[in-house]
């Protein structure tokens, strides 16, 4: 076994945005993790041929690697993500019962739907 | 992983990619529960996305002549709640036989209360009353404040005859009207 690190690219500023990555021998599942950073660290055997299925923000990528004596291999999502463009987006917060009435502090919490 | 937006009197940004978010909110003193809406799609072309928040406190203004629970209720006092530069909000709400004037759906919290700013607007004819914005903050979902307005001054009205200068009329009835 041998260990290699797998990078996403695309996944936003600084790898914002994390992946879910399946990696199967043939059929078998035998390693399942979110990305940290961009990328995963993973044990598999060297000369032998895995696949790689990785899925963020509603895309899914699916790569086959011959894992050799790189440790390290980058696997890029689709041009949809690479060329997404981060806007500055505005938010508004009012009280629901006075209208227009600003809220003066909290947080609005965004979670992206995969 | 969830974007946090800070918000510092009613707005906030953040740069985020298209795509479809659930929201959750987190402010002190209104309930989280009624953030609406509660998810969004970020589009291409539209840049402000607009939230609204529910508390549900209720504040209690009691109008008397003396400002204490034993005075006299003055009836028709009107308030409105306002930002602290004064801009006002929502209904106007008025004191009733009781002297009770209640601000209903505002916020609270035993120890990060968000502050409630309002005014008076209006007394019954017959009382004083300050125009300054006011403020409190609830740290139990109700509360009742005691307010002042003083009875009008004592005034002396004269009515001399035009041509005889300072003959008093003996009897008559000057009507003001505000």
């Amino acid at each position: 076994m041998k260990k290699i690190r797998i990078f996403f690219k695309g996944l936003g500023y600084n790898n914002h945005y994390q992946a879910d990555v399946f990696i199967y021998d043939n059929t078998n599942l035998i390693f399942e993790s979110k990305t940290y950073n961009g990328h995963v660290n993973v044990c598999l055997c060297p000369n032998k041929v895995y696949k790689i299925v990785a899925r963020s923000l509603g895309e899914t990528i699916m790569y086959h690697i011959y894992v050799t004596n790189d440790k390290k291999y980058v696997l890029p999502f689709k041009r949809s993500i690479i060329n997404h463009i981060n806007n500055s987006i505005t938010f508004r917060l009012t009280d629901y019962h006075y209208d227009n009435l600003p809220i003066e502090r909290g947080e609005i919490i965004l979670w992206p739907r995969m | 992983m969830a974007k946090n937006v800070i918000i510092t009197n009613g707005t906030g940004t953040s740069e985020l990619i298209n795509g479809t978010y659930d929201v959750t909110s987190s402010v002190t003193g209104y309930d989280n529960t009624t953030i609406n809406p509660n998810n969004i799609t970020v589009v291409e072309g539209t840049d402000t996305y607009a939230f609204t928040i529910s508390a549900t406190g209720t504040l209690t203004l009691h109008v008397t002549d003396t400002g204490t629970d034993e005075g006299t209720p003055i009836v028709g006092a009107t308030f409105v709640r306002t930002d602290s530069n004064g801009t006002e909000y929502g209904s106007i709400i008025t004191t009733d036989a009781t002297g009770n004037a209640v601000f209903n759906n505002v916020p609270f919290d035993a120890t990060n209360a968000p502050i409630i700013y309002y005014k008076q607007t209006a007394s019954d004819g017959d009382h004083e009353f300050s125009t300054d914005v006011l403020n409190t903050t609830l740290t139990t979902q109700t509360s009742t404040i005691q307010i002042q307005n003083t009875p009008g001054a004592v005034r002396t009205i004269n009515l001399m005859d035009a041509n005889y200068t300072n003959l008093p009329i003996e009897t008559g009835t000057i009507t003001l009207t505000n």
